[in-house]
């Protein structure tokens, strides 16, 4: 009996479905087009998510293998002395230990290449012991050699590698920047240009992993001479040579590093290291996600539109093959198949749109990743099996869920004997049911309070978040029909006296499932539009208050070189002291930020002129009592901190806690004694005294340095002379930065107003859509109107009062629930994602120009969409019966 | 109660008993008793609400009714389920319409195959049973034309075509020659009673023509949902 169904049913979507692709070929286009877009929306997000991610993950094991353990300094790096300690500590066992130096290298203003925007401009430049690696990667499995030491320059093996201008560079970044073996290759590295040779290219890949295109290696000795670093290592990798028992031999070796350890150095796991950009970025890359999928989620309204439009037109046809004993469970499987093959044909186009717009979405996502998080070079992203299964399985199961209530109605359709064409109501009867829209807007308040889920490496989701702002939107579709009848008895009293207001108002109190469908897809986009307003408004407003305060000094300096978040790209002490010794100069802020892992999470430790904070100003949430001695410890032996707010948050912190953090020097207590408005990144910041911070560290540079001049020197004669003398620095004044912020700040947010368009677009082509449906169902209506005299201008009133009823019962719920959206990205998720408190701001006049495109489009677009059919279906009448 | 049984008839194909409909406070039939025997020819005349549709539609399984027993063949139609009635009506009802209602996207031959189609009949033997059916209907040189492009009387000759392909037991016609002029309409009863007479196929007709009874073995009439008498047509 079942594939007697689905024989039948194939036969009807062979003959029906597909001849109605092919002569309504538009129609059938635009909801595969739509259904491409929101595929493609997705499927280039996550496939741009992951290059940024793959790209800054695995510097470390591409060069020395898949090392066992890895041994880190709790803040800034080892010494030679703590390597001494490890080796000595493991004594006779037979492990080989790899120290590693690692710091930021990026492209001279000269290299930047304009069609490189953000991707690929800091590299990450690695300090190796060549030999070692030599040896390591001949014990490889495969015996790949890493370094091909033919291709090395004459005059000797040591000479070369000791050469702190030597480089190794990647076959893509070779190809990228048309270098080869001799080419001189100019990079910032810290404050200085540096012309670098290179002497070698590193193969694609390395033992089992894959070489990242941004990776530089040179010898360590070398780094550490070029860097002002002798000495130093920023990690040590452990490993165990092949066979043997290595689970008990790995659990041995470290037992003893960790006993041996004594707050020097930290051991970690390295597998959990290389997921580390991964955990890290997992709160960024989930929201991404989420916002492409809510795109897709408001194109399934304009996909149901569309598919309720199909079954209207196709009702008389539906009908008659009821009528000659067609089954409800044959029609379903008939449109099943017909919504199955929309997703499949719309999701297949949608992967191939979708890794077209990765390969430019990937250059915003990696630029974001390194203004967030950690350097990133991506610059293509690849398509696998599985993100081909995910966009045919989204496709598909959005196609479904947008063909659900279209195919209901479809099977409720009677035979023909019932259907009096043209004045049949059907099915939606969902959006009917105002009861369960209250108790969804009911239930999503109370969801709301929950708390963000917390994700391994510490960023938080904020799932509850996202699911009320998905259950008061669908939710008020269902409610926001409500607005009809009030609307139709406010209009009635207004316009009663007018023949074709008073019989579009009349259509409206009496409003059938498409008017709700129509109003719900509005109220959506209208809804969705105001809470991104809302969002960037207060985000801009918040932005432009904090800059308020804290760009009040005259210059701003950092190294040209320092282009992501975990740069080692730092000012060197002898280039800020000279600064701060300029005779112009009344006041410095030096400012070094350092990352570090805390309690299992990734965070910032910074040092800044705390005590100067009446020359410096801060924007506080929570003020530091004005007495306090930043330079001293309290009696309990704590130094004095401020944290910004997203470091309260992600480690659940109040003022004047008292936290333990490990340093190079020991633990340290510091004690939290205020909270900043900062806006820097999601992962916090904790800040003490700079000289506290560079002692614990060992680290005498600075990440940036604040400049306030004496009155009686120009801002601009400082920069000049200084971007002469040190043309490797960043030097930018007062209103530039300001701008260049702004400017960047309302980049990062263009996207949102693409969504806006889009969702308006959405909703106005959704309108257009609706009315033509309900003027198919009522084209008996209007050729009696046209029967009874009235004029083709005088119906198109008709049906622009309609449509501007749906328009305003859609604007007026979308408005209130774009507020309530709002407030939740303001409040709740923008705050469990990032920790961010905002200023509440709407934006008055944008939200009343939303109003009046909306009113003025849809009026327009409701008078055309009568006139129009007046023109077809009164005609058509009498053939649609044959 | 009148006697609405067959004269002299052999097998009863359809047997209604006490069959009431009401939609909302209106009764549209009231404990209407009807039989049909294989073969047999009725017309269903009336004012318009007399509930002649209504029976009809009633008869074919397309509504519901309120109170009564409904028997086709062996089948009880009261109680079976809707997609049980569709398969019936697939296989042993053909139904003719006022409006035809002729599937615009098919062609003529299409049209005519369709039920065929759907009672899973392969495409080469529907072909050859199409092509009969044309012929019998005198549009084999239209098989390929679209509904757009016939007549009225010729779109009615599809559908009748088309309710007589699968050989039903029953044909139900509404009105069939209602929004056909006076001479296409009688070429068009002449076709009814020639093919229900060749496949001999029972007939229960909708008209408001007298002149429409003359291809019915009885007529019965409607008043406010009741049977006023039945008679053998003149």
């Amino acid at each position: 009996m079942k594939s007697a169904v689905w024989q039948s049913a194939f036969y009807m979507a062979r003959v029906f479905s597909l001849r109605h692709a092919r002569r309504d070929w538009r129609h059938a286009a635009t909801v595969v087009a739509i259904l491409a877009l929101g595929v493609a929306a997705f499927l280039s997000i996550r496939l741009a998510n992951r290059a940024a991610v793959v790209s800054f993950s695995g510097f470390t094991e591409s060069v020395s293998g898949n090392s066992d353990l890895t041994l880190v300094a709790p803040l800034g790096n080892l010494r030679v002395d703590d390597l001494r300690a490890m080796r000595d500590a493991l004594g006779s066992q037979a492990v080989h230990l790899m120290p590693l130096l690692r710091a930021s290298a990026s492209l001279t203003e000269a290299v930047k290449r304009p069609d490189q925007p953000g991707g690929g401009r800091e590299f990450v430049l690695l300090g190796a012991d060549w030999i070692a690696l030599q040896n390591l990667s001949a014990v490889a499995e495969n015996g790949q050699r890493l370094i091909d030491f033919d291709t090395l320059p004459d005059g000797g093996l040591w000479p070369t590698l000791r050469n702190p201008h030597h480089l190794m560079i990647t076959q893509g970044m070779a190809r990228r920047y048309e270098l080869t073996v001799g080419t001189i290759f100019p990079l910032v590295v810290q404050d200085r240009t540096v012309p670098f040779e290179v002497v070698a290219l590193l193969p694609r890949r390395s033992g089992d992993s894959t070489v990242p295109e941004n990776l530089l290696i040179m010898d360590i000795a070398a780094l550490q001479v070029l860097t002002g670093q002798p000495g130093e290592v920023s990690q040590v990798d452990v490993i165990l040579p092949p066979g043997g028992d290595s689970e008990e031999q790995l659990a041995a070796v470290r037992s003893t590093l960790e006993t041996a350890a004594a707050d020097r150095w930290q051991v970690r796991d390295p597998l959990l290291e290389q997921g580390a950009g991964e955990r890290m970025t997992a709160a960024f890359r989930l929201n991404l996600g989420v916002l492409s999928l809510i795109s897709l989620l408001v194109g399934v309204y304009l996909v149901t539109q569309a598919l309720d439009a199909a079954v209207v037109r196709r009702r008389h046809e539906i009908a008659v093959l009821r009528s000659l004993g067609v089954s409800r469970g044959e029609l379903r499987a008939a449109w099943t198949m017909e919504i199955g093959l929309l997703g499949i044909v719309g999701s297949g186009l949608g992967i191939l749109l979708g890794w077209l717009l990765a390969q430019v979405a990937v250059v915003g996502v990696s630029r974001t990743v390194n203004a967030l998080y950690q350097s990133s070079s991506a610059t293509a992203a690849q398509l696998t099996s599985i993100d081909v299964l995910w966009g045919f399985v989204l496709g598909i199961f959005f196609s479904a869920l947008a063909g659900w209530l279209p195919l209901k109605d479809a099977a409720a359709t009677p035979p023909a004997q019932i259907l009096g064409v043209g004045n049949w109501t059907p099915g939606l009867r969902l959006l009917r049911n105002t009861r369960l829209g209250i108790l969804l807007l009911i239930a999503g308040c109370a969801i709301a309070l929950l708390p963000p889920l917390t994700l391994e490496g510490g960023g938080r989701f904020p799932l509850a978040g996202y699911l009320t702002a998905f259950m008061w939107l669908t939710g008020g579709t269902m409610v926001v029909a409500s607005l009809f009848r009030p609307l139709a008895a406010v209009g009635s009293r207004a316009f009663g006296n007018w023949p074709a207001a008073a019989i579009g108002i009349s259509r409206l109190r009496r409003a059938s499932s498409r008017h709700r469908l129509a109003a719900a897809g509005l109220f959506v986009a209208v809804a969705m539009a105001s809470a991104m307003a809302i969002l960037v408004g207060s985000f801009e407003q918040t932005v432009v208050r904090w800059m308020d305060v804290r760009f009040q000094s005259d210059v701003y300096i950092t190294s040209s070189g320092s282009q992501s978040a975990d740069t080692r790209n730092r000012i060197r002490a002898e280039t800020w002291q000279a600064i701060a010794a300029d005779p112009r100069v009344a006041a410095i802020d030096p400012f070094l930020r350092l990352p570090m892992d805390w309690q299992g999470k990734s965070t910032f430790i910074a040092g800044a002129d705390l005590s100067a904070l009446d020359t410096f100003e801060r924007l506080w949430l929570q003020p530091p009592p004005s007495n306090i001695n930043f330079r001293q410890p309290h009696v309990d032996g704590s130094w004095p901190a401020i944290a910004n707010e997203a470091f309260m948050q992600r480690y659940q912190l109040r003022l004047k806690d008292v936290v333990t953090m490990p340093t190079a020097s020991g633990e340290r207590l510091l004690r939290i004694v205020g909270i900043e408005a900062e806006y820097g990144n999601e992962q916090g910041q904790i800040v003490v005294q700079r000289e506290h911070l560079q002692a614990w560290s060992s680290i005498d540079e600075l990440t940036n340095i604040t400049v306030r001049l004496l009155n009686s020197a120009d801002s601009a004669d400082f920069i000049a002379d200084w971007q002469q003398r040190q043309p490797a620095l960043g030097l930018r004044g007062n209103r530039e930065l300001r701008t260049t912020a702004l400017t960047i700040f309302r980049q990062t947010f263009a996207v949102t107003h693409a969504l806006e368009i889009l969702a308006l677009f959405i909703a106005l082509a959704g309108l257009a859509l609706a009315l033509d449906n309900i003027l198919r169902e009522s084209r008996d209506q209007l050729k009696t109107l046209r029967q009874l005299g009235m004029r083709r201008n005088e119906i198109a009133t008709v049906t622009m009062v309609e449509g501007l009823g749906i328009a305003l019962a859609g604007l007026l719920g979308g408005l209130l629930l774009g507020w309530a959206l709002g407030y939740l990205l303001v409040f709740v998720i923008n705050k469990q994602s990032f920790g961010w408190t905002l200023q509440w701001d709407i934006p008055w006049l944008r939200l009343l120009t939303l109003a009046i495109l909306v009113m003025t489009l849809a009026a327009l677009i409701a008078w055309l969409t009568g006139r129009r059919a007046l023109k077809t279906q009164t005609l058509k009448t009498e053939r649609l019966k044959c | 109660m009148t006697d609405l049984s067959p004269k002299g008839a052999t097998k009863i194909l359809l047997n209604a008993s006490g069959l009431s409909k009401q939609y909302g406070s209106l009764r549209v039939l009231d404990a209407v008793d009807l039989k049909l025997a294989e073969g047999e020819r009725i017309a269903l005349m009336g004012p318009s609400g007399a509930g002649k549709s209504t029976l009809l539609n009633c008869l074919g399984g397309i509504e519901t009714v309120d109170a009564g027993t409904l028997y086709f063949e062996d089948h009880a139609l009261h109680t079976m389920d809707e997609d049980a009635i569709a398969l019936l009506r697939r296989q042993r009802i053909g139904t003719v319409f006022q409006f035809f209602h002729l599937l615009p996207t098919l062609s003529a031959a299409e049209n005519i195959a369709l039920p065929l189609r759907l009672n899973g009949m392969g495409q080469s033997e529907s072909r050859e049973r199409v092509q009969s059916l044309l012929r019998e209907v005198g549009l084999s040189e239209r098989a390929h034309a679209f509904p757009e492009t016939l007549s009225g009387g010729e779109m009615q000759r599809v559908a009748i075509a088309r309710a007589l392909a699968a050989e039903p037991a029953l044909l139900l016609a509404d009105e069939p020659t209602g929004n056909l002029d006076s001479k296409t309409g009688e070429s068009i009863l002449d076709l009814i009673e020639n093919l229900c007479e060749r496949h001999r196929t029972a007939l229960v007709m909708v008209t408001h023509a007298e002149a429409s009874t003359r291809i019915c073995d009885r007529v019965i009439h409607l008043r406010d949902g009741r049977v006023m008498d039945g008679m053998a047509a003149s």
